[in-house]
Formats: C-alpha cells, structure tokens, sequence
C-alpha cells in the first residue's frame, strides 16, 4: 500500500525524486560515516582499556612470582600496591591455587577465599598444568563500566598463583557517549541542512520547468510569436533558449517547405514530366495528374496500382525494364534509368526516359522508390536505335563479336570491384596462338580470319556463362574468370583451353594445327588494378611461350623482379653491342700428347666501361633468356671468322674455330641461310669451323634440333656436343644427332683424378664415344694430373688453363706466331 | 505529508545508529570472598625447602620433586613453598608454619627442638665439608701462613662454608678472633673471587659453589686451588611437623627414598647434585649438636647474628 503510494509520488513529481534522492543519499553517506567513525574511536577506546589491563595484569605476574613463590604476604602487598596508583583501577588482587586471596589492594580480603563461581571455575580449569605459551587469560568481565581479567602465574610448569585486575571503564565509557551524541547532533543537523536545500532547489527548478513547459503548450496550440522566459537558472535558460531556436526554426522551416511544394509543382508543369511514388512496403504507388495526362488519361481514369504502368508498358521493353528497376533496387546501378515506349489511350506508343530512385531502411531493405516518366517520343524515334548499334559497335570485335579491348577493361574494372566487395578471387587469362603470324602470312588474312572465328567459338564453348572472353586484337584474347575460388579452377579452364586449340582446324580443305600460350594473373594475389593484372597475365603468357609453347603460366612476382632485371641488362647489352665493348676471346684447344694446337673456342668477354670484365656466367643466361644471345652470338661468330681468316691470310694454323650456337638460333628458320652468308662474306671455308651446341639446349626440342643440325652437318661444319654429361641425353637421340664430338663438361674434370664418381663419368664419356666413333674433347682442364689422367684414358684433347686462359686476339696471335716456329 | 514521512525515515535511521553503538554485552559480575575454602581437592601439605637458592632456581630444581611425590600420593598433596631469606624461612619454620621442610643441618637441629621430627636427609654427607682456597702463586702452604692475613667467607652463620673452615683453622692452631682478619662478604662466589684478585689471601667455602663455579668461569678457577678441606658432618635433613598423620609420612617416606631407584627420580636427584636421600633419626644429628658445642665455646658464639648460609 504504501509502496503503491510511493512509488506513484516517485512517478509523478521530479520535485520528489530530487528532495528525496538527494535526501537519501545524503542520510546514507552520512548516518555510514558517522557509524564507521563511532565504531572505530569506540573499538579504539576499548582497545585501550585492555591494552592497559594487559599490560598492568602482566607487570603484576612478573613482580608478585618471586613473593609468590616464597608466600610472603609483605612482599605481595608491595607489588599490588605498586599498581594501586592507577586511577582506573578497581582492585587488584592475588590468588593462590587453593582460591586463598594473598594479596589484595583491599587488605580486608588477604586470607579470605574466592567464592565466585566465575573464578572458581577459572582456578579449577587451570589447577593442574601450566601451558607455557599461553597466560591463560580469561576476561570475566568486559562492559561499558568495567573490565576484569584473570590470568595465571607459572613457575615451574606449574600454576602457582593468579592475578586477578579489575578496571574501571566509566571515564571511557564516558568519552565514548560524548562522542556518539555529537555524532548524532551533527548527523541530523547535516542530514536537515541538506533536504532543506534540496527542497529549494527543486522548488525552483519545477517553477522555471512549469513556466517553460506552459510555452510549449501555447506554441503547439498555434501561437506561433510564443516565447519562452530565459530568465532563470541556466540549464532551464538554455532548454528555453533551444526551444526558442527550435520554434523560430520550425517557423522557417514551414515557410519553406510551402514555398518548394509550390517550385516543384510549378516545375513538373513546366516540364510535363509525370511523377510517380511507389511506396515497396505496401505495394502501392502513387501517379501525379501529369503522369496520367501524359498518356491521355484524366486524374481519375487510371488507379494507383503498378498494374497501370506495367499493362501499358511495350512488351518488348517491360523485361528490360523491371529488370533495371530490380537491379536498382538490388543497389548494382546508382541510378533506375529506362527508356520504354509506353501505351497512349489512343493507341500510339509514347517514348518516356523513366528515372528514379531506391530509398532503403535502416536493413538496407527498400522501403520506396520515386520517379519521373518524361515524354521523350520525338527525341527517341531516331536517335535511340542509332545509338544503340553505335554503342555495341564501340564495345565489341567486328570479327568474332566478342567483347573488345575497351568492353574487357570495363568488365575487369567492375569484376575487380565485385570482388572487393565479396571479397572473392578472380583471374585474368593471356591466350595468345602460338606461330599464328605463320598463318597469316602463308596462307592469307581470309584464313587467318577464319581461324580466329574458329578460336573464338571453341573458347566460348569453353568458358562458363558469367566470364567474359575477349579479343585484344590480333591473335590475343583474354579471358576474365570471376568468383574464383581456387587457383586450381584457373589452371582446370587453362588445360581445357590448351587442350582444345590442339585439335586440328579445318578450313577450306587446310588442316591447321595450332597451339597455345597461356598466361594467367589473380586478384588479388598479383595485383589490385585492371591494368596490372592484364599487363602481368601478359608477362606470365610470355613466359610460357618462352618455356616452350603450348603451356600455360601463372604470373610471379619474380617474372616481374627478372623481367625488370632483365630489361636492364637486354639495355646494358644492346648499347655493348653497339659501343662494342663485347670483345672476343680464343682458348686454345691443345693435343695432350703432342702439345700441338688443334684449335681454339671463341668465346665472348664483356668489358663493361663502369662494372669491368662482367663475368659471361652472369650476362650469357640473361642474353639466352631475353633472346639477345642470337645478336651476341651473330657477331662473336662474325668477328672470330673474320679474325680466323685474317690469320690464315697472315700463314696461321688457328686450327678449328669452335663456335658456341645458341638454340635460339637453331630456331631460327634463317639459321642454316644465316651461317652460309657469314661463311661467304669472310670467305671463310666451313671445316675450318665447328660449332657448339650444349646437350641441354639440344634436348629441349631434340626433334627440331636433329633437322637443322643435320642441315649444318651437311654444309661440311663439325658439331660438338657442348657440357656433356649434364643434360640428360636420350642415347636414342644421341646416336640420331649428325654430330663429331662430344665435349667433357668441366664440372666432370675438376676433381679429377681423385673423385671416384668423376673418373668414373669422363671415363664413360670417354668410352661412349669411341662407342659412337666419335671425337672426345675435355675443357676445363687445371693440372697436369688432370690432362694426364685424360690422356691415359684415351682424350687427347684438351682445353683450360693447364695450357692457357682465353685470350685476346692478338695475344692469340703471338702465341699462333710460336707455335708455328 | 512529505516532511512527515521523511521524519519517520531519520527517526529509523538514528535509532539505528544508536543501537550499533551501545550494542555492548549488558553482563554482569562481581567478585565474591568467603572465609573458608570452597574447594580443595586434597589434604594440603606446605613443603618449605631453606633458601640454599633463589626462588626462581629453588622451584626449577625442586618443583619437580614435589610434582613426582604428588602424583604418587593419593588424597593429599605437598605445595613447595620458597622464603625470601633465611630469616623468613627460619620464622616459618620455628613457628610451625611448614608441614614438611628440608633445613639445613643447624636448622635440623633446632627444628628438633620445635615440634618436628627428623625422618630423613640427603645422602652425600662427604659433600657437606668446607674448603679453603688459595691462589695457586700465593706460596701459602701452612694453615699458619695465613697468620695476620685477610681470609673471606659467605656469611659468619653458614654451617660448611664458614664455621667448618673456621674451625679447621682453629684446630690447625689459628686464634679466627685475632690471627686472621675475618671478611664476611655476602655470597660464595663473592668470596672466591676475593681470593683470586688477591684482596684476601685465602677464601672459604664448600663443594656445590666451587664446582659450579668452575663450570661458569674456569679461566679463573685455574689460577686457585683448593689448599683444604673439613671433614664432614651429616646433610640437609628432612623434618616433618609432628602432628602430621603418620601414614602421610610413611608414604612419602616411602617414595622420597626409593627416588634414586627410577630414571625420572634420578634425573629430578641429578638437579640437586645429589645421589639419594636416605632415612635419618634424631641421633643422626648428634654430631652436628656436638659441633656447634664446641664451636661455640672454642671458637665463637654463633647466636646473636643470623644462622644463614652454610
């Protein structure tokens, strides 16, 4: 009942809550403060009173054992006089183990007995024994007016007396309720001053809230001049000042909002735009009388259903149509826009732009959705379909109908951002047709072009629905893969693809066979940006070619660092080649039992003008990689012939000219032509040559090889097999090979002759070729040992240091020049 | 309304307050006195022993004995009872006071007289002699050598420590009264460091303090000797007033003098330094009377001061 009371006062007046909040509080803080206050000086005040009866009952049993023990009542009376100076104390007195009184402040008690039962039952407990750790102090009485303990004499032990002490407590007792009625006093005095001011407080706080809240009440019923009084305390002055601002702002605000219902009606006139409103919750929409008059129809000839639009929509532009209002509303356009023809009364089709746009809740579900129809007949009979074939026309390959360069690079910008969003994979394909240019040139553009539909349709059939094929132009298509989960799924399409363009392509009764590079880049592993990722699918599709065609390469972050590297080096080398800072060296190739020359190794020497000699261990791999090595080889091979000649002309033996030959060159279809012209221009006759070729480069493609070596070899030139030993060789394709020598790779001859492993693989060189009737050279020859071991194990020949480091020509000459002596 | 049920809301709160301050156990007690005992247990039995150490030391070494004695004896117990000095112990004593005590041989003797029966006393009695010390680089080699030179006791009362060597030196042809200077000096330890810093030339006192003596400061125990000894008279007795019932004493008897015939009793007898205590009469003391006799008409009168120490 009373609960119910208070809690509907508490409910009911903000006065309340604050005089009685603020009061209880208060009381609380307070009456706790007070009470731990009184607690603690009354805790302490008794402490002190047993602190001192502790002390003096202890002082007692130390003085009084000795009279004790000897019994002696003079003695006795001494020591309990000694503490009868405390003003506090009430008696003190000495018991001996029978309850005999021996000493007492009160000398009427000596001889008399204890006859209490609280100290008779101490002396009873503790007759017998002594604990030696303990005084056995009992308190027999501890109250606001006196305290009184008990507590034994032990000697031996045994008890053999006991001090009895009783203290007066009144004058703390005193204190203590001293100090509890001030306490008290200043509580209730605290506790009124702060209700009282409190209640001031809220009084003037509900007076300045009821004066401001009778202003809110006349502004809400019309009188718009009402201002409130700011004349008061400052946190009401400032809820009245704001309701001020609030009041002349929504005076303002209602001025406006008039004056733009008016612009906007007027403007919809103006334009003859028709409005619609379609509230998505509820499904109903909403049409403007200009709406409805742009098709002929009073404001109410046409209900506000959807219906009324959609029934009158041209069939061929509806789906196109709802669907660009549901990917609108799915959030994928910024903006709903559509053309569609709608039907007027009177039967004719009437051309509208239809604009508008989603509104969503606080979900992102969307709740409405408002637009405009504008009337665009005139403008859109000519000019829409014109722009539509022009816009495809842009965006697409006139050839294969496949998107083209520019649609591709839109797609991939709107893929990437996709992905982002969904934070899904995707992955850009490089396709290039591998000797297309071949096609096009044998056998005409008419076919060329046929084969690129032919590459296009079996691509299409290919890739799923959702990707997006493209033609670069010429013979380079990409492909973007979205919603890519694995990088797996990327090499499955690749092999696919691959596989595909190896079928034979029939066209005009030519049987073409083609294949295929692939190079493929990942969002986001590669990169983040469109241009990127094709530009790496690019550099991964040059890779694969580079690894031998018909493959397909992911994109790596190291193709970018070597590519680059590589760039710089291919720069470096170019300008050598120009500058001529390559510079050719001869090695002498020796007869080890005859010491006789039997000819010499051109080999290429870099003098870079900063760097110094730049070792060929360093720039030949980046030359065979980026394909410089065909011009560096070209022009070592030129500039030793013609060094050759010139010493033959001169009455030189150089022996035979040994001469490195890149693969990339047996590639080349020119190559055979290439020799022959270098042979004619230096007169240059071919067995005074013989060229090297290393085993690794022939067993790459040993079939291409086998066909334009045998082209050399019947030119008269002699082939060695260069680094033998560590290339694999198939001895199928050894024995099929046109060649003369086999040369001993120096990994085999540097531990000779005392690693077990490389005497035993020089000596099965060696016996493979005599096998094979073939000659044997060893290079990289140091010692004598070495030379003589090789010797001894039927290779004669022999190239390294152990007669002489590559040299400059023309100390190539004067050591020709002695020789021949 | 409001003011009004917010004063119902302080009252509660004050009243709160103040129980927690004076919430105090409201108990009561006052001591009560009667003239009669209100409980004992046993027959109660004041068992004084002389003051031969202080208090404190007394109740070490003989509390145990009494303990051992009480948990043998059934219906009544003894209460060892120590006495601020000899003076005290002799006015307990001879005014009955004590209903068994253990004197000293001159005490025994007197007690004799004063309504206490000897039943016994400690064995040992070649312990109960006087020796005189001399430092061992005084040349002092004959009683006479002494002549005309300061010697020092304890106390002119005490039986082995100061009348035996008394007289000793008297029956060795020394006048005490004129031949010596006489130097009481209060304590057996005080005496023997007279002699050893050379303020007398020879000190007297008897076997327990020397020996005690020697464990506590053997450095200077080794510049002095002991240049003689008394014979001996009979030890400490033991006295027990005579209306005391006679079974009491029996029992005790019984269990004082087989105390050296258990572990525990052997351990309480080796605080005392003594082997056992044994049965005594009357007549045992008969030399010690004889003694005193003579001392008294031969060397000088003994009452008049204090009988002290030994």
């Amino acid at each position: 009942m009373i609960n119910k009371h208070l809690s509907s006062l508490w409910n009911r007046s903000f006065k309340f809550q604050l005089i009685y909040g603020f009061g209880v509080i208060l009381t609380v803080l307070i009456v706790s403060f007070a009470y731990i206050n009184l607690s603690f000086q009354k805790d302490f005040f008794q402490q002190s009173g047993m602190k001192q009866i502790l002390n003096t009952s202890l002082s007692l049993v130390q003085t009084s054992k000795v009279w004790v023990m000897a019994n002696d009542y003079v003695g006795l009376e001494a020591v309990v006089n000694d503490v009868s100076m405390h003003d506090d104390l009430v008696f003190a007195t000495i018991i001996n183990p029978d309850g005999k009184i021996i000493a007492h402040t009160d000398t009427s008690y000596i001889g008399k007995y204890v006859a209490d039962a609280k100290r008779i039952k101490y002396l009873q407990e503790h007759q017998s024994s002594a604990d030696k750790n303990d005084d056995s102090i009992e308190i027999l009485l501890h109250n606001d007016k006196s305290i009184d303990i008990i507590r034994a004499i032990h000697e031996a032990d045994k008890n053999i007396g006991y001090v009895n002490i009783r203290l007066d407590q009144g004058l703390r007792t005193a204190a203590i309720e001293n100090t509890i009625t001030k306490g008290i006093a200043f509580t209730l005095l605290s506790i009124l001053i702060g209700i009282s001011f409190a209640y001031f407080v809220a009084n003037g706080l509900t007076k300045s809230l009821s004066s401001l809240m009778l202003s809110v009440r006349r502004y809400s019923d019309g009188k718009r001049d009402e201002v409130a009084n700011e004349d008061t305390v400052k946190e009401i002055a400032k809820l009245a000042s704001e309701f001020n601002n609030l009041t002349n702002n929504l005076n303002k605000a209602e001025e406006l909002n008039q004056k733009l219902t008016e612009r906007l009606e007027l403007a919809f006139i103006a334009t003859q735009d028709g409005l619609w409103d379609w509230d998505i919750v509820n499904d109903t929409i909403y049409y403007s009388p200009i709406w409805k008059k742009m098709l002929g129809y009073s404001d109410e000839d046409l209900s506000s259903e959807i219906s009324a639009w959609q029934e009158r929509v041209h069939p061929d532009d509806l789906e196109a149509a709802l669907k660009a209002i549901d990917e609108h509303i799915a959030g994928k356009t910024q903006e709903y826009t559509n053309i569609h023809r709608l039907r007027h009364k009177d039967g004719t089709w009437v051309w509208t732009l239809d604009r508008g746009k989603v509104l969503y809740d606080e979900n992102k579900k969307a709740i409405r959705m408002v637009g405009t129809h504008t009337d665009i007949t005139k403008e859109t009979n000519e000019r829409a379909a014109q722009q539509h074939t022009l816009e495809h026309q842009a965006h697409h390959d006139a050839l294969t109908k496949l998107p083209n360069r520019l649609l591709f690079h839109d797609r991939l910008i709107q893929g990437i951002e996709k992905a982002k969003r969904y934070k899904t994979h995707l992955a850009v394909f490089f396709i290039d047709l591998d000797r297309f240019k071949q096609i096009n040139d044998s056998l005409g553009h008419d076919v060329g072009d046929k084969v690129l539909e032919e590459v296009s349709d079996r691509l299409m059939e290919i890739t799923r629905q959702n990707d997006t094929l493209a033609r670069l132009g010429g013979d380079e298509f990409t492909i973007l893969m979205e919603d890519l989960h694995k990088a797996q799924d990327a090499s499955l399409l690749a092999e696919k693809i691959l596989k595909s363009l190896l079928e034979p392509i029939n066209i005009k009764g030519h049987i073409l066979y083609i294949s295929s590079s692939i190079g493929i880049a990942l969002y986001p592993e590669d990169a983040d940006d469109a241009m990127s990722l094709l530009k790496y699918a690019d550099a991964a599709m040059y890779k694969a070619k580079d690894e031998g065609r018909n493959k397909f390469e992911f994109y790596s972050a190291e193709m970018t660092r070597v590519a680059s590297k590589n760039l710089l080096i291919e720069a470096s080398l170019r300008e050598a080649l120009d500058k001529e800072q390559l510079e050719v060296y001869y090695q002498p190739q020796i007869d080890g039992v005859t010491d006789e020359l039997i000819g010499m190794e051109a080999l290429v020497r870099w003098n870079h003008p900063r760097d110094g000699l730049v070792s060929p261990g360093v720039f030949i791999p980046i030359a065979e990689e980026t394909g410089l090595i065909i011009l560096i080889d070209r022009w070592v091979m030129q500039t030793a012939i013609k060094q050759v000649v010139k010493w033959r002309k001169d009455g030189l033996n150089p022996g035979k000219l040994a001469l490195n030959l890149a693969m990339k060159q047996l590639q080349s279809k020119q190559c055979t032509q290439l020799i022959t012209d270098m042979l004619e221009d230096a007169g240059c006759k071919p067995e005074w040559i013989a060229l090297e070729v290393t085993e690794g480069q022939i067993m790459k493609n040993p079939e291409q090889a086998i066909v334009i070596l045998k082209e050399i070899s019947q030119m008269g030139i002699e082939l060695a097999v260069d680094d033998f030993g560590t290339g694999y060789s198939s001895l199928t394709y050894l024995k099929r090979l046109p060649i003369d020598k086999l040369k001993i790779d120096q990994s085999f001859v540097r531990d000779l002759p005392f690693d077990e492993e490389d005497i035993g693989i020089s000596r099965a060189i060696i016996a493979l070729s005599q096998a094979l009737y073939l000659d044997v050279i060893a290079e990289g020859v140091e010692t004598k040992e070495q030379r003589d071991f090789l010797v001894e194990n039927g290779c004669r020949n022999i190239q390294g240091y152990f007669y002489s480091k590559p040299i400059p020509a023309l100390e190539m000459e004067i050591f020709l020049k002695e020789k021949n002596i | 309304m409001n003011l009004y049920i917010m004063k119902i809301f302080v009252l509660v709160l004050v009243v709160m307050l103040s129980f927690g301050c004076s919430s105090s156990e409201e108990n009561s007690y006052e001591p009560l006195y009667s003239n009669a005992p209100i409980f004992m247990k046993n027959k109660v039995y004041i068992f004084g022993v002389h003051p031969l150490h202080n208090p404190n030391r007394l109740f070490e070494v003989y509390q145990p004995m009494v303990d051992y004695i009480n948990a043998r004896l059934k219906g009544s117990e003894l209460r060892l009872e120590a006495s601020r000095n000899y003076a005290a112990y002799d006015e307990k004593l001879f005014s009955g006071y004590f209903h068994f005590s253990l004197p000293n041989p001159y005490q025994t003797v007197t007690a004799s007289s004063k309504g206490y029966k000897i039943f016994g006393k400690m064995a040992d009695d070649e312990n109960f002699r006087g020796i005189i010390l001399v430092r061992k680089d005084s040349g002092i080699e004959k009683v006479t050598d002494l002549r005309g030179k300061s010697v020092s006791y304890p106390a002119p009362t005490a039986l082995a420590a100061t009348m035996m060597p008394q007289w000793f030196m008297h029956e060795h042809g020394l006048n005490i009264n004129t031949d010596v200077k006489n130097s009481y000096v209060g304590s057996q330890e005080s005496s023997i460091l007279n002699v050893f810093l050379g303020k007398s030339a020879a000190a007297s006192t008897w076997p327990p303090p020397w020996r005690a003596f020697i464990k506590e400061r053997p450095e200077i125990a080794e510049q002095v000797e002991i240049k003689w000894e008394t014979s001996h008279l009979p030890n400490n007795g033991l006295v027990v007033r005579e209306d005391v019932p006679a079974d009491v004493v029996e029992s005790v008897c019984k269990i004082i003098f087989s105390l050296h015939e258990s572990k525990e009793g052997k351990a309480i007898l080796s605080k005392m330094e003594l082997s056992k205590y044994e049965k005594a009469e009357d007549a045992t003391y008969d030399s010690v009377r004889l003694f005193l006799k003579r001392f008294e008409k031969e060397v000088r009168p003994i009452r008049g001061g204090d009988l002290n120490d030994k």
